[in-house]
């Protein structure tokens, strides 16, 4: 887990806990300063922090709480037993929060609606509490404690900011229809996000930034409704300035705080949001009529209303709107009526309103003709509370302290083993760090309990937080002995009541906790971290193996997705496949990836036995010999570096033996006596290379040439066509040795040309590059890896083939006569180039293809060569793990492996490098038999 | 130029950007009965909004753009209208 929130989460617990029990010394004293100022200050803290980590649901809730803490800490009210419910509830919350940003370090998916609920909740007493206080639009700036500014209009609101709880003036100056359909969609729909209250007063200067502010408000996610305003506009129109920003924008939308917060996050304090309640967009429009509305009608508004005669209600309502002007305030009342009970029957509170406004307008509406509802607010968030499922307020508010509670009992049935579990707790936690968080979850246990069952605590369990005091007081209440420390029961099997649901998830927070200190702080002194570790070898094999299966099995979805198009005719259910199939196959290559680089492993593991090697075969031959070895810590996996291991020792030792002179030869050539061999390894792209150089005699091409015509390896012709580099390459011809006398060291038995199959095999190449008597050099190149290959697919008398992607230059389609014999080759004319054809069906031994028309080429390279092979078909690519021949298949050397598709068949993967070679040579055998 | 006069009518169309706030200040503060048109406004900068603010005109063709014609378009037919009642 990231460090940072390591840190919050411990700090938040602790911050979390300190409040809740300065809630609970609050309860008792309302307005001691200390206590205020202590909770301020945590929950300020955790505000700050949680804004770091950009935990905006817990930001945005903890600023209410933090608001309500503020006004009290300034004396503008008091926090009555309501409102540290609310405000514990908050804790409960954050202590959830805490616990699943712990598991996940995520805040659960449903924060941001349970915190708007609970930050609603707050803004409820806080309109409720400190309704008369006004606070000049400072609230956001001064509660985030940085101080107040407004920007530089400090002299010239714009608008009405008179309580931050209240719905600010231009909200109900707003038009009539659309506040109209702002309040419809909130009282139509429960899940709508919350409605919110924003006020953007950009900059001065903004405007020289590059700002925009209007297109910033038109990109507002949700924005429902805009308010626009001028201020410091100069007297004289001539003097003014147009490129100094004096608007001001209050917006209302409809959106998650998080979005919005995050929309206007550049914009810092000249955007300020607060929640609004649905009531305020309730506000008549329009001139008063100035006359009253006929008794008998209004009276007949009531009774109906009372008697819940909604058709009647309704058909009354809008006859009295038919009669009146639409402009006239008394209309607009009438129209919100009608809407309150089309939409909200059961809210009385603003049908009565409403009805009052129209029947005596002067004690509901004030100068301006609105309606506060800001008085009105309180009974009706409390209305509302009550009726609400949500399960913390199922906890039952302490009732008023006249009336004397029952005292719990120790064996309530109720309590299932929580005082027990608390015991327990108080035990585990011995160390005094942990302690004192231990006492302190057990006392805030301890009086959710109380308030949950509705119970007072017996005066033993004093309100004290002191761990040792509790443990005691419990055990000896609980009728424990203190010195039984296997007294600890058993968890309950039975679950606790659903009351003590929040108090049950914060009893099983803090011993997690606890563990989870003491291991570190036991871990710390002594053991190091651990960097590496060792692990089998077969271990890391198999888990290699099943990421192979896995991109097999990946391999199944494309035929999949294929098979619903084509035999389901699921064109949808296709595309989704594939859609999936790409995010696995993204997931698989990651993991190919990793598994790759565990894999991985240096050269050296094969150049550490070289120095060895050639110090014995140096004093053997008494050739001296000087060794440098270079780039020994390049890396590749595991199994190529296994395969290196044959070819390289031969290289090495035909260095020795055949490239380095002897001793007087080299004096002869006017060499230094000592002669050089140098290995070296670097990784070229996907390839590691090796090169192996001496400073020897070199190959002679005159030579190798006789000896291949003496061998009968090659004919006359031949012979004379060839160029030097081609010459040099005959050592690689199967049967081939120069050196008179085969040494028992390079052997007879192994040819230049095995180790050039052996390393053709494993998908690499082996070059050579020689100067007569100035040295040879043979580079190696192996791929990094070599558990997945990519091949490309074809089909040859209707079976499936695969031929390695990097090998394949290209594919292409040509009318049959475009095809030439030359003599007995044939050939292509591929852009400008002559190309020979090699017909894979002669190679296999298979009857020839006969379909006219045309034919498909498939370009590879050989040897650097591009040749054509003539296939029935191509097919797509597809990524392979690629097994090689085992057993007496071994000997087939035309193919490289077999791989397992994705359908389940098995791949034969050819091997181009002997396939064609055969070819070549079987050619020129003719030839030469021809001829003769 | 997104800002034309053509006899009595201001047209603004496309994207009004920030530069034309002045050209379109001094305009409006040349001609007192000119009438907007802002029918083929796609958008206009903060800057020429409060333009339209300062020296308020009849609207004599409302925009298209859904955002300016239900966000903005009353706003700016309530300045005009404080306008006008403070001249009457």
């Amino acid at each position: 887990m990231d460090k940072l929130m390591a840190q919050f989460i411990e700090e938040g617990r602790d911050l979390v806990g300190s409040a809740a029990q300065g809630l609970l010394k609050l309860e008792k004293a309302p307005t001691d300063p200390e206590l205020l100022d202590g909770l301020f200050r945590d929950v300020h803290t955790l505000k700050g922090s949680a804004g770091v980590l950009e935990l905006n649901p817990m930001v945005s809730m903890v600023h209410v709480g933090e608001e309500l803490l503020q006004r009290a800490k300034e004396g503008e009210g008091t926090l009555d037993a309501e409102a540290i419910d609310v405000l514990l509830d908050c804790m409960d919350l954050l202590n959830v929060w805490l616990d699943a940003l712990e598991g996940s370090g995520q805040l659960p998916p449903q924060a941001a609606t349970d915190g708007d609920q609970l930050a609603g909740r707050l803004q409820a007493v806080l309109t409720r509490e400190f309704k008369v206080e006004a606070a000049p639009d400072t609230s956001a700036a001064e509660a985030g404690g940085e101080g107040v500014s407004w920007g530089l209009f400090d002299d010239a609101p714009p608008a009405d900011h008179s309580n931050a709880m209240a719905a600010p003036v231009w909200v109900a100056e707003l038009p009539e229809n659309e506040r109209r359909e702002l309040w419809l969609s909130a009282a139509r729909a429960d899940n709508e996000p919350p409605l919110w209250c924003l006020e953007f007063r950009p900059e001065a200067d903004c405007f020289f930034r590059g700002d925009d502010p209007l297109f910033m408000v038109r990109q507002t996610p949700g924005l429902s409704s805009l308010a626009i305003d001028l201020h410091a506009v100069d007297e004289d129109p001539a003097a003014q300035d147009v490129f100094q920003c004096r608007l001001w924008f209050g917006l209302l939308a409809r959106q998650s705080a998080p979005v919005l917060d995050e929309h206007f996050q550049y914009e810092g304090q000249t955007v300020s949001r607060r929640p609004l309640l649905s009531e305020a967009l309730v506000q008549p429009s329009g001139e008063p009529l100035g006359e009253p509305l006929d008794a008998a009608v209004l009276n007949d508004l009531h009774t109906f209303w009372a008697q819940g005669k909604t058709e009647a209600l309704l058909s009354s309502l809008k006859v009295q709107q038919e009669l009146l002007n639409p402009a006239t305030r008394e209309a607009s009342l009438l129209r919100w009526m009608t809407d309150v009970v089309t939409w909200q029957p059961d809210d009385a509170l603003v049908f009565d309103t409403l009805l009052q406004a129209l029947q005596s307008p002067s004690e509901v509406l004030d100068e301006a003709g609105r309606i506060d509802w800001l008085s009105l607010a309180g009974a009706r968030s409390e209305s509302r509370e009550n009726g609400s499922t949500e399960p913390t307020e199922t906890v039952a508010p302490e009732p008023a302290a006249a009336t004397p509670l029952p005292e719990l009992s120790p064996d309530d049935p109720r309590l299932g083993s929580v005082l027990q579990d608390q015991v327990r707790l108080l035990k585990q936690c011995r160390e005094p760090a942990i302690r004192v968080g231990a006492g302190r979850s057990v006392r805030t246990v301890l009086d959710h309990v109380a308030r949950a069952l509705a119970v007072s605590l017996p005066a033993t369990l004093a309100r004290t937080a002191d761990a040792d005091d509790l443990e005691q007081c419990l055990q000896t209440w609980l009728g424990q002995q203190a010195t039984s420390p296997a007294a600890a029961p058993k968890p309950p099997v039975a679950a606790p009541p659903p009351a003590a649901a929040p108090v049950a998830a914060l009893a099983e927070s803090a011993p997690g906790l606890s563990d989870e200190r003491a291991d570190r702080g036991g871990r710390e002194s002594q053991a190091p971290v651990i960097r590496a570790f060792k692990v089998d070898q077969e271990q890391v094999e198999n888990l290699g193996d099943l990421v192979g299966e896995l991109v097999v099995a990946k391999n199944a979805l494309p035929f999949l997705a294929h098979r619903a198009e084509q035999v389901f005719g699921e064109r949808q259910l296709g595309r989704e496949i594939r859609e999936q199939y790409n995010v696995i196959n993204r997931i698989t290559r990651a993991l190919q990836d990793a598994m790759m680089e565990v894999q991985m492993l240096p050269v050296a593991h094969v150049f550490d036995r070289f120095p060895r090697l050639v110090r014995d075969l140096s004093r053997k031959l008494d050739k001296p010999i000087d060794l440098t070895i270079d780039g020994e810590d390049t890396e590749a996996e595991k199994h190529v570096i296994e395969s290196l291991a044959d070819p390289l020792v031969h290289l090495m030792r035909n260095a020795i033996d055949h490239g380095i002179e002897s001793r007087a030869e080299r004096q002869a050539a006017g060499k230094d006596e000592v002669g050089k061999i140098s290995l070296q390894a670097w990784q070229d792209n996907e390839w590691v290379v090796i090169e192996v150089a001496d400073d020897g005699a070199g190959i002679d091409p005159e030579k190798t040439r006789r000896k291949a015509y003496e061998k009968g390896l090659l004919d006359e012709r031949r012979l004379h066509e060839m160029t030097e580099q081609e010459a040099i390459e005959l050592i690689f011809m199967p049967g081939f040795s120069t050196l008179e006398t085969a040494s028992d060291l390079s052997g007879r038995g192994v040819g230049m040309d095995v180790v050039r199959t052996t390393i053709e095999k494993s998908g690499g190449r082996l070059d050579v590059d020689s100067r007569l008597g100035e040295g040879s050099r043979f580079r190696l190149w192996l791929p990094l890896s070599m558990s997945i290959s990519q091949v490309m697919q074809i089909w040859i008398d209707g079976q499936r083939y695969g031929i390695p992607m990097d090998q394949v230059a290209e594919t292409v389609r040509l009318p049959r006569k475009r095809l030439h014999q030359f003599k007995d080759r044939e050939t292509v004319m591929l852009r400008d180039r002559v190309l020979p054809v090699s017909r894979a069906r002669e190679q296999l031994g298979l009857e020839p293809l006969d379909d006219g028309g045309t034919v498909a080429l498939l370009v590879v390279r050989y040897r650097g060569e591009p040749v054509a092979l003539m296939v029935d078909d191509f097919s797509e690519g597809v990524e392979v793990i690629l097994k090689p021949m085992e057993g007496a298949l071994e000997q087939l050397g035309v193919y490289q492996g077999t791989a397992l598709l994705g359908d389940g068949s098995v791949l034969l993967v050819l091997n181009l490098a002997v396939m064609l070679s055969s070819v070549k040579l079987e050619e020129e055998v003719n030839d030469h038999s021809g001829e003769r | 130029m997104t800002i034309q006069v053509k006899g009595k009518l201001l047209k603004l169309v496309d994207s009004c950007p920030v530069e034309e706030a002045e050209t379109l200040y001094e305009k409006l503060l040349d001609k007192p009965d000119v009438k907007l048109d802002l029918s083929g406004c796609q958008h206009m900068h903060s800057a020429v909004l409060q333009a339209l603010l300062m020296q308020p005109r009849e609207i004599k063709r409302p925009p298209t753009d859904a955002f300016l014609k239900q966000m903005v378009l009353p706003r700016l037919e309530i300045a005009w209208r404080d306008a006008q009642s403070d001249h009457g």
